[in-house]
Parts: C-alpha cells; structure tokens; sequence
C-alpha cells in the first residue's frame, strides 16, 4: 500500500482505516474498512485511468479465465465463512441448549456423593438459604428434592428408564422459569399424588391427564396420577446434569410426596440459585456461606457460567479441526491464486514489456496488477463469503447425525454472525489482495528487453547478490524464531525457525555448491528435521498442537518439493525407463515429462497444492483406519468378551442376589434358556480422599467419587479384561495379579481412564490420576475406609472404577447387592434385542443396558461420520487443486501453440498431441499425489505415536480408501484437462507457425 | 521423375464474409535433389504454398503428390506419419523445444518414426556433427546462438534421412554472414545426400545458390517479368 500511495498517504490510509473502529461494532468496521480499501484504490485508479483500463479490461479479456480465478480465490473465502458459520452455530447451540436446559437456574448446589445427593435437614438449607440471599447479585436460593427413577404407565405398559423427579417449592416454580401447559401458565408444582410430565415424555409412554404412572426406584415405587402435560419450555425443558444437555426426562413431584418416599422427610437434596445478572456476583463468597453452613461437603454441582464455558470451549476445539484441515485447502487456494497470476503475468509479458518500454514505471505495473486483483477479490470474497453459508449448513446437516442419541436439532440452532461473515470476506479478500500483489512483484521485475522479444528469464546466476541476502535475512528470521519457540517452550515456532534455518541453506550454499546440491542439502535437511520423531529423535520437547499438522504438513511438501524439483534429470530417467512407451510414443513421454519439470515455479504450486490436500486426507484416512480397527477390539475388551453390559442407573438400586436364578425362575420378558452366562456384579459409590505421590512427581491431595466393583473369580476366570500394566515384581501374569485381589482385601485394579490412560480422553483429570504401586485411602458413604495398592491397570475405562474383592465390597463397604450384570446369550440370538427383554425385566431396577457390538458400531460409525466430514471439508482444496491443473493446462497450450505447430509439423499426431499434454498432467498430479500421501504417512504414523499408541492402539494403515481419494482425484485431472488436451491437438500447425 | 508435383492447387481462407484466395491454381515439379528457392513479395502466398506442398495445411482443391503418394488423399493421420518419415522442416524461429537440449531436439524426429532411443541418440550426435555442434549437444535451446539454433533446426531436419526438406525464410532471423553458413550447409547437405530442399524465402542471395527459383505474386507462380504462368515455365520448359 505504501508503494502504491506513498508513505505519507499510507499513513493518512491507515488513520482512515482505523475511524470506524472507534465508532462501529466489528461487522460493521470491517465492512467498512474494506470499503474505505475499495474507495483509495478507485481513487488512485482514478489518478491512474490508462491503468485502471487496462486492468478492467484485462480482467474482462477472457471471462473463462477469470471465472477460474474467481472460482479460486472463492473457494479458499468459503472455507473460511463456512468454518465461522460452523462456530457461530455450534455456540448457538451451547448456548441455546444452556438457556433452556437450564431454565432460570444459574446455579445448583449439594452435597455429592458418587452419583447422588446427599439429604439434610431443610432447617439448615434455609439458613443457609437465607444466608445466600445477603450474597450481591444472588437473587433467590430454594432447597429442592430430586430422585432419578425409572416411570412406568401401568395402563400402556410403557416406561421411561432415565428420569429426573424434582420437589420444589410452589413459589420456586415460577421463580426458576415457571410451567407452562397448552402455552398458559401453570401455578406451583403438583398437589400431594400428583405428577407433571412433559408432552415429549407423555407422547413417549403414551400417558394422558389422569393416567396412573408409577415412580418405580428398586424395590419401591409410588403411583402418581398426571395432574397436568406441560410444555418443554421455562423450567418444563430444566434438566439436571448434562451441562445443559437433556440426558434424562425431568418429572415434577409433590415435594413432600418425594422426600416421604426416598424416607427423607423434613429433608432436601439440592439448593437451587438463581441470580441478579445486572450485578456481579463473587463465587468465592458463596463458597465461603457454604464453608460456613456446617453442611459437609456442600459444593456447587451445577454452574450455568461453567457450563457456558466449558462448552464453548468444548466446541471451539470441535470447529478448531475444521480451521486446521481447512486451513490446507485455504494454503492450496493462495497457491492456485499465485500460479493464475503468475501465468497471467507470463501471458502479458510481451505486452507488458511494451508498456514498460513506452514508460509505464514498474509501480504502475504492480498497480495494474493489483487494480485487477480488487475486481477479483471485491467478487470472489462476496460469493466466497455466501456460498461458506451454504457450505456450513451441509456440514451442520451431516453433524446432526452425531447428535441423535439427543432430541437436540442442531439445524435449528443454525445462524451466523455479522462479525463472522465480515471477517470471512476480510480474510478472503486479504489472502488474495496479498497473493496478487506478491505475484506482481515477482512479475514487475521483469527485463524490458527480454519481455519484448519473448525470451525466457536466464536461470538466477549462483552468484546473485540478492538471492544471498534473502538466504541470509531468512537464516536471521529461521534463527530469532527458533530462540522464540525455545524460549516460550512453542513445537510450532521453534520448529518453523529450525526449517527456515535449514531451508536457507540452499539460496547461501548455492553459489558455492550449485543449485542442484545447495537445494538438495536444504530439502533433505528440513526432511530430517520432521521426520527425526519417528527415528525416536525429539528435537524439542514439547508438547505439540494439532496446528503443527499445518506447519508440518508445509515444511514437509516443500523440501519434498525441492528434491523433485531439483532431481528433475534423475527422475525424467526414471520415468522415461518407467513409462516403456511403444515406440513413438517415446517422443511423446520425453517433451511430456520434460515440459514440467522445466518449468519449476509453476509445476511446483501445482504439485504442492495436489500433495497438501493428499497430505491431509492421506493423515485423516489414517487415524480414522486406526480407529475403526481399535474401537471394536477396545469395546470387546470393555465387554471382557460379554454381548450386554447391564447396570442399574441408581448404583443404590440393587438387582436380585442371583439375577439369573430370577430370570430361569419367573415368567418374564427374556427366556432364561436364551442367557448362557451371566455375571452379576456388586458396585458401591465411594470416595477416593487421600494425599498421594501423583504421576508427574507430585503430591497432591485428591478427592473424588469413584465406583468400587466387587470381583470374583468368575469375573476373570469366565470374561477377558486384559491389563495394560501390572506389578510385576509381585505378580508372573494377569491371572496372578486376579488371584492377589481375591486373596488380599487391600490390593485393587483400576481402570484405564482413571491411571490417565486413553490419552486424556476419560474425565479424569490430572489431579485425579491413579497410578500403578499407589496406595490410596478410599472412604464408603458412612465413613468407613479402606487403604489400597493399585497392582495392576486395566486397558478398558468404560466399566469406570476399581476392581477389588467382592467380599470387600460387601463387607468393608456395605454394598446391597449386585447392580451390574455382564450377559452373554445363546447363539444366534440378536444381543440388542435380547437386551430390550433384560431391560423390561428388571425396570422396576432401572436397567440399562449396553449391547457391545452395537456400541462398537455406533462408535465406529460416529467416527466415520466425522472423518468423512473433515474430507469432505478437504474435498473443496482437491477441486482447487483440479482446477488448478486445468487452468495450467489451458495454459500451457496457449503458450505452447507455436511448439505444437511445429511438433504437428514434424510429425506428432493428433492423438500424439492429447497424450502428451494428459502425460503432462498426470506427471504432475501423480507427484502431488505420491507425495502427499508417502508425506500423510508418515505424519500420521506420528500422529499415531503420539495420540493413540498410549491408548494400546495397534497401527494400520486401510490403504483402500487412500487409494479410492488418490485414484479419483487423477480420474477427476485427467478429465479436467482432457477438453483442453483435444482443443490442442486440433492447432493447426500451418496456422501457427505462419502467424505466430 | 518429379519428387513433388502439384496441380492446380487452390488455397482461399475464409474469414467470416471474407475470402480470400492464397494460392490460386497452382501447378508445378520439383525434381528429386534439386534445391528450389520460392521467393516473392510478402503475402503473396509462398509459405501457404509449403505449407500446402508439405501437408501441415489442407488445399482448398486440387491434388499434391510427393513421392507418387497423393497427399491430398490422406488423412491426418497418414499425413502426419508420412511428414514423420520423409520430410524435414526448418523454420524461420527455429522452433526448437526449450526444454530440450539440442541433441534431444534433433533425435525427436526418430523417435517419433519409432526409431530405437539409442540409435536415435548416435544419428543425432552424428548429425550434431555434421552441422559443426557437436560440442553444443548436451545444451539447451537458450545457451545457443541464433546460427546455432538454426543449425540444430537443420540437424532435426535431416535426422530422419528424409527426401526432402522444406525450409522457411531459414535465414531470416540471422545476421549476414550466419545466414551465409547456414545456406552453405543446406546446399553442402543437399549435394551429398541428394535430398530435395525446398526454400521459402526473401533472400535473392539464397535464391541464387537454389538450382531455381520459382516466382510467386498474388498467389500465382509468375515468370522473371511478373507475367503470371499458370504452369511453372520450368515444365514447360522441359516440356
């Protein structure tokens, strides 16, 4: 810009640019901004009016050509709209759901243990309550009951397993949201015996006005008569637990009715919140009330602010992968841009030397450039920005998939933002503003004369001065980056700085080296570098983002790129021994392989943009190959080889002592003859509460609720729970390490999740990490406690827990009885059906069950749906590269014109003619791709090291779908070009070589 | 027994409403190993002539036989493949592939015919030497000098042993005494191999060192004085 206005301008500019910002929101100052842009470059073309002709008119000369630029630069425009939608939307979302599945209710405070609340004496909540209400910005606190429990309509015999009874006050209904039935107000909650449901749950178990329904938990159950069908809005749509989510059916009850029930009278569970949100209110204050109620263990169990937050955040790591894999087709679009203008440029040279040879100064070179590059971008961002729109509701239908275990329609939480789409067409139209007017530079600094005569630009002399310095100030760059990452402790930064320190090699070696050994040294270098981790080389030792795939995936392309393009000889040998044309088509493989390598600038973006999208689907492919091999050996190992995995919801709801015994006995839903082994298991709620020696070294004081199953020796005799690690200085093998548990009351194996296995991916965090040899203090509900040893850790985490004696948790722990049941049926039975049958059997347990290879499909699939996303996402850098390659094509004809005429002349044919320019092109996408994928390979076998290896995973690579993406995006080249390869052949050599 | 022989051969290009007659009835022979200048005033058709002669352009009517194959009967295909194998052309750009160095450019030729690569490689270097580059093989197109270029043009020309070449405004783009060099090679060439050379050009010089001249005007072959002949005084001549 300084060039083109002068530094005084410039900066009068960039005050300009800057007035909105102090008077407008973002959108708007950004739109304004772009428009001020778009204002000074027409006024100066007005200063400029022979230029700003030529440009328009150049950018009017061939519409085919500038339809494929702005088709270029739009893509890259829409990707980055489309990802901003996604944000918007998925925000939207968070916050839409934590709006209504919150209702009115900012915070929710109890006493937790394990999966209950504990009840205490309403006289206390009160005081406490009224100590709440002194509390700045609190407005209202209200004790509550709440019960999970299983409702059954005795009349339809349809039943609902997960539900939310809550208690409340009359006042506090209208206080947290209020109900509503049929849209009109609803005053209070039921009277004694009555119960409110929602419409989707009455629709669910077919329930009307006045049906009995039972509240079934265990052994007890309560029959409540619906009172009233409330809608699911206001506090009708509240829902505890689920950060907002609803993950179970909230039903309104009598609150006295339900504290009689659970055998709690005078007593409450849960203190509801709310606050003044025109005030700011201290939660280290009302940790403070709390501290001081007397209460034990009164913490906040629900938090509207967390839950905003940590979804957001949850959600912003979600859209940051489709920045990250986006972000390569945006890379790719900049290349295309670069290689359009650049040909642009190459294709006016002559005429462009003419203009400078009359006295056009090389300013104004850059300025017709870049007056032609606002026409483009004021365009292509425009329908850029809108078609991101579209883009992003596509993606958004094909995510509303995952949410289907919810009735959540995510597609009606679709929107976008004002400031989101400004900054998609801001980016859109920098990208290409800066992308052009690097081009130009490239271009102005044309010779004149050379221009003129059509002479190709001398190769740079391994001399020149300029090229030496630019090696220099990037070995300064390379090394002031490489300091900086070391210093802030950055993988990306410090990285980068050692690759551009290794890629500077080749322009300072050259002119002692050569080109060709200087380049090599600098591509084969920066390789290295990369590739050191999977030698079991750290170079540095940090941790690494998933941004790194970006600058990994960079770097490595292009000292590939240079070792191809350097080693041009070499592989037009090798190709042409490869390629054993038949005879004349010798000709037709040597100018069609030469041609490209020759011209390196050009054939280099082009195989780069190819190689980048390859790379990143190629990595893709991977991780998702990886894990749908590991995910249905992981669910199998969960199962420990059982179909089903049934557990009550309420841990303090117990099953029968001998399940199966009940189920071979009774007339019920599921033969007993159709189970041929089941295994009932005890579990208890207990509390881990101990200072211990944590993993990193540290020692830390740790608390929290972790449920305790009771083995015998069925449980490893009978099922396979294969064990990532154990004591091995105690025990020979797993068998042994069961064994020891079984005799020793003090020794227990714990889960993967809980030791900080499966990479991170259980919610235990590193305060709450176990490892193997700790010993650590576990309490039961009434205090009493237990020292354990962990002396072995399991593989699987979704049994969730510690594995220790079966006496002990009866004995020690005062567990009821089994709660969980690991079932296998007869063969030939479908195990999701037989399950439903389990389920009825018990639902007065609240039995839930979980068919393991449905599980694992469902799983598999999920992640299917996703990766199948981001490729698709990607499919949009693949068009860009396709296109790309067609418009090079297109032009290299047009440039070649005159060698086709005479290659016609010396007797190439027509059809000679087709297959040298799809040979041509082929050559070139076939590098992109081999590249890319041998580059995706090895980045994802180290994305593999470093994510899922810790998780047990076994490596593969389903070659099949990498070579489905490769072999239609070389389907999908050769068709692209093949209209221009034909319209080659038919140049009429007489024609060509007379007039041009 | 002429090498090539035309007859009435009309060329007109038709440019939306306009026509317009580049060759008008052409008739004339050029015997095997004779070396023919075509000269005339610029646009007076000798280049749509060679192009129509040598089948890189089709004759509006009218019949072209070289060899006793009539070209005008042949298809693309068959015209390409018999270019491949008897003709050579010389151009006044040179028209040499940039990426390819001067020996790749000449052997292009053989290897088109099918020729192996490794014969292809010694008849090019053989020829490279012949027309004095041998030093000059292995570089490219843009490390030569215009005389250079034309000489390697010369060396493709000839690769394929062919009967005859066809050479346009050879001398055009060099400078006096090149232009000399190239002409002297071309007439050395055309002596030893008794190959046909026929030569579009400006030049009176070139032309006087061809065998004969054949005068064109307006699309037609006129005489010396500019009287136009419909067939070549030369047939004629030797009736």
């Amino acid at each position: 810009m300084s060039r083109l206005l002068g530094p005084a301008k410039a900066v009068l500019a960039l005050f300009i640019i800057l007035v909105p910002w102090a008077f407008l929101g973002t959108a708007l100052s950004i739109f304004a901004d772009i428009l001020i842009v778009i204002v000074l470059v027409f006024l100066d073309a007005r200063r400029h009016r022979l230029v700003s002709i030529m440009a328009i008119r150049y950018a009017l000369r061939r519409p085919a050509t500038t339809a494929l630029v702005v088709g270029g630069l739009m893509v890259g425009t829409a990707i980055v709209s489309a990802t901003f939608v996604v944000s918007d939307t998925l925000d939207n979302l968070i916050v839409g759901q934590a709006t209504e599945g919150l209702a009115d209710v900012d915070l929710v405070v109890a006493s937790e243990f394990g999966s209950f609340y504990v009840y205490v004496d309403e006289g206390d909540l009160d005081a406490l309550a009224a100590n709440l209400t002194l509390l700045n910005g609190l407005e209202h606190a209200s004790p509550a009951v709440t019960e999970s429990a299983v409702i059954l309509n005795t009349a339809s015999g349809l039943y609902s397993l997960s539900n939310t009874a809550l208690g409340f006050e009359d006042e506090a209904t209208e206080i947290f949201g209020g109900l509503t039935s049929g849209g009109s107000p609803v005053d209070g909650a039921p009277g004694s015996g009555g119960i409110y449901i929602t419409d989707d749950l009455a629709r669910d178990i077919d329930a009307n006005v006045g049906d009995t329904l039972l509240l079934v938990r265990g052994n007890a159950s309560l029959p409540l008569q619906v009172e009233r069908i409330i809608d699911k809005e206001g506090l009708g749509a509240y829902s505890l637990g689920g950060g907002g989510f609803a993950i179970s059916a909230t039903v309104f009850v009598n609150k006295t009715d339900l504290q009689t029930w659970t055998g709690n009278p005078g007593r409450s569970n849960l203190m509801f919140i709310s606050l003044d949100d025109t005030t700011p209110f201290d939660r280290t204050e009302l940790a403070a009330v709390m501290n001081g109620s007397g209460i034990p263990g009164l913490e906040v169990v629900q938090d509207r602010r967390d839950i905003l937050e940590e979804g957001k955040e949850g959600m912003s790591a979600f859209t940051s992968l489709f920045f990250v894999f986006g972000s390569f087709s945006v890379i790719a679009g900049m290349a295309l841009v670069l290689n359009i203008f650049t040909m642009l440029g190459e294709e006016r040279k002559s005429e462009m030397g003419i203009t400078r040879a009359v006295g056009l100064p090389r300013s104004g070179l850059r300025r017709l450039f870049t007056y032609e590059g606002v026409v483009y971008a004021t365009m292509a961002s425009g329908v850029g920005t809108v078609l991101g729109i579209v883009v992003a509701y596509l993606i958004i239908f094909s995510i509303s998939g995952l949410f289907g275990f919810t009735d959540i329609n995510i597609l009606s939480y679709f929107t976008y933002t004002p400031e989101g789409l400004a900054i998609s067409y801001l980016i859109g139209f920098a990208i290409t503003i800066g992308t052009v007017y690097f081009a130009t530079m490239r271009i102005s600094r044309m010779n004149i004369v050379r221009a003129i005569r059509a002479i190709p630009e001398p190769p740079v002399p391994t001399g020149d001065r300029r090229a030496f310095l630019i090696g220099l100030g990037m070995l300064a760059l390379g090394i002031l980056m490489t300091g900086a990452g070391m210093a802030y402790k950055n993988l990306g930064i410090s990285m980068s700085g050692l690759s551009l320190c290794t890629l500077s090699a080749g322009l300072l070696l050259r002119r002692f080296l050569g080109d060709r050994l200087a380049w090599n040294i600098a591509a084969l270098t920066t390789l290295a570098i990369w590739v050191s981790d999977v030698a079991g080389i750290q170079i540095f030792p940090y941790s690494a983002e998933i941004e790194m795939l970006v600058v990994a995936g960079l770097f490595l392309l292009i000292s590939s790129l240079l070792l191809v393009m350097f080693n041009s000889d070499a592989i037009i040998r090798l190709f042409t021994v490869i390629i054993r044309a038949r005879s004349s088509y010798r000709a037709v493989v040597r100018t069609a392989i030469s041609y490209p390598l020759k011209a390196k600038f050009r054939t280099g973006l082009s195989i780069f943009i190819f190689g980048l999208v390859i790379f990143t689907v190629t990595i893709l492919t991977m991780i998702s190959g990886v894990m749908n091999y590991n995910i249905p050996i992981m669910v199998e190992e969960t199962s420990g080889g059982f179909d089903t995995i049934a557990f009550t919801l309420d841990t303090r709801t117990v099953l029968d002592s001998d399940p199966w015994a009940k189920l071979n006995s009774t007339d019920g839903f599921l033969e007993g003859s159709n189970v041929s082994n089941l295994l009932a298991i005890a579990t208890i709620e207990v509390r881990v509460n101990d200072t211990v020696d944590l993993w990193n070294g540290e020692l830390r004081h740790i608390e929290f609720s972790i449920l305790a199953l009771g083995v015998n020796e069925r449980f490893y005799t009978e099922g396979y729970y294969p064990l990532a690690e154990w004591d091995t200085s105690r025990f020979s093998s797993e068998v042994d390490v069961w064994e020891g548990i079984m005799s020793n009351d003090s020794l227990v194996v714990i889960d993967g999740g809980l030791a900080g296995a499966m990479g991170g991916m259980m919610s235990f965090n590193d305060a709450e990490r176990i490892v193997l040899n700790d010993t650590f203090r576990v309490e039961a509900y009434d205090g009493t406690y237990a020292n354990l040893t962990v002396v072995g850790v399991m593989k699987q985490s979704a049994l969730g827990g510690i594995f220790i004696n079966e006496e002990t948790v009866y004995d020690t722990f005062k567990a009821l009885g089994p709660n969980r049941m690991l079932v296998s049926y007869a063969d030939g039975l479908d195990p999701a059906e037989q399950s439903v049958l389990l389920e009825k059997d018990f639902v007065g347990a609240g039995l839930t069950t979980i068919s393991v290879k449905a599980l694992a499909e469902q799983i598999t699939s999920s992640v299917n749906s996703i990766f199948t996303l981001f490729r698709a996402f990607l499919a949009m850098g693949l068009v860009i590269g396709i296109v790309g390659l067609g418009i090079i094509t297109i032009r290299s004809i047009y440039e070649r014109r005159l060698e086709i005429g005479m290659m016609r002349a010396i007797g190439f044919t027509k059809n000679m003619v087709v297959v040298n320019f799809a040979l041509e092109s082929a050559f070139i996408s076939l590098l992109g791709i081999v590249a890319g994928s041998l580059l995706g390979v090895l980045v994802g076998y180290q994305l593999y090291m470093e994510a899922l290896e810790s998780m047990d995973f076994i490596f593969v690579i389903d070659w099949k779908p990498i070579l489905v993406v490769a072999v239609l995006a070389f389907i999908a080249t050769m068709l692209s070009i093949l209209p221009a390869a034909r319209g080659a052949s038919k140049v009429s050599p007489a024609e060509v070589l007379r007039f041009e | 027994m002429p090498i090539i022989s035309c007859h009435d051969v009309i060329k007109t290009y038709v440019t939306g409403d306009i026509r317009v007659e580049a060759l008008k009835g052409i008739t004339l022979k050029i015997d095997k190993g004779e070396m023919v200048a075509v000269m005339g005033p610029s646009g007076c058709g000798k280049t749509t002539l060679l192009n129509c002669l040598s089948g890189i352009d089709d004759v509006t009517s009218g019949k072209v036989v070289i060899e006793g194959a009539e070209l005008t009967d042949m298809d693309d295909n068959a015209k390409t493949r018999f270019r491949a194998k008897r003709m050579g052309f010389i151009f006044q750009f040179y028209n040499l592939l940039p990426v390819l160095s001067a020996a790749e450019n000449v052997e292009l030729p053989l290897l088109i015919s099918g020729e192996n690569p490794k014969v292809a490689r010694e008849s090019a270097l053989a020829l490279l030497e012949t027309v004095g580059l041998k030093d000059r093989a292995m570089l490219r197109p843009a490390s030569l000098s215009g005389g250079e270029r034309q000489r390697v043009t010369i060396a493709r020309a000839l690769v394929n042993r062919p009967a005859l070449v066809w050479a346009d405004e050879p001398t055009g783009d060099l400078d006096k005494r090149t232009a000399d060099e190239v002409v002297a090679l071309m007439r050395r060439l055309n002596q030893e191999n008794q190959q046909t050379f026929v030569i579009v050009t400006h030049d009176p010089e070139v032309g006087m060192k061809c065998d004969r001249i054949i005068h064109m005007r307006d699309g037609e072959i006129v005489d010396e004085d500019g009287k136009v002949t419909t067939v070549c005084q030369d047939i004629l001549a030797r009736g």
